[in-house]
């Protein structure tokens, strides 16, 4: 069977899907994220983006503010990530380079890691379909 | 017991993510991923480790080169993002 030239998943409790970031050290992380429309940017939290070859998601001294850093609004209030850009993302079959990623830690309550936004998902169309409660994340340009 | 029959047994189980859903309920897993399906999105692997905690697992697999971490089970609460 060929692999299919889009991402298809369950809408379930929330529309999730895996997805494989590759960073700046070749070091390859997998993850489910949830896929959110509604957020800008994508999220990793901050030991990841480290992990990933990252290292200035941590600086020494936290009181001096980096110049890749953004204040964002989220569910929680206000907060501050850093900007980062991983080297490469890989949705099933579909693939990104480049892609603009904040590194900051979501609580672990919620179940997720990662936050896949409109960062990584604007180069997708993006369809849900809630009768049959299923969604479908293809490459912009490919064949529907 | 020959060598790669111990090599063998000293391996994870291969198991369905559901089943680690089952096995690890309600705590971070982190797999390898043994199989795929046509979407790319995996659908079985071996458990290399398992935390209550989410930054443990990275603790344990900090020197993994490809590795799939997730939380198993139900999430505690709906989201309204």
């Amino acid at each position: 069977m060929p692999p299919l030239p889009s991402v298809e998943g369950m809408l379930g409790r929330f529309p999730t899907v895996f997805v494989r970031l590759t960073g700046r050290n070749s070091v390859v992380r997998e993850y489910n994220a949830l896929v959110a429309p509604a957020s800008e940017f994508c999220v990793i939290p901050t030991v990841d983006a480290y992990q990933l070859g990252y290292p200035e998601v941590a600086p020494s001294d936290s009181r001096i503010p980096l110049h890749n850093s953004k204040t964002f609004a989220s569910y929680t209030g206000y907060a501050r990530g850093t900007a980062i850009k991983m080297a490469r993302v890989d949705l099933g079959t579909i693939s990104f380079a480049d892609v603009d990623f904040l590194a900051y830690d979501i609580m672990q309550t919620i179940g997720f890691d990662v936050v896949l936004g409109r960062s990584a998902l604007r180069e997708t169309r993006l369809g849900q379909d809630f009768v049959s409660g299923t969604f479908r994340l293809e490459r912009l340009g490919a064949a529907p | 017991m020959s060598q790669s029959g111990a090599e063998e047994s000293a391996r994870p189980e291969e198991l369905t993510l559901s089943q680690i859903s089952a096995r690890y309920h309600d705590r971070w897993v982190a797999v390898e991923v043994t199989r795929r399906d046509r979407n790319g999105q995996p659908v079985l692997g071996r458990v290399v480790a398992e935390d209550v905690d989410r930054y443990n697992i990275r603790m344990k697999t900090m020197n993994a080169a490809d590795i799939c971490i997730f939380y198993a089970g139900e999430l505690p609460f709906r989201l309204h993002m």
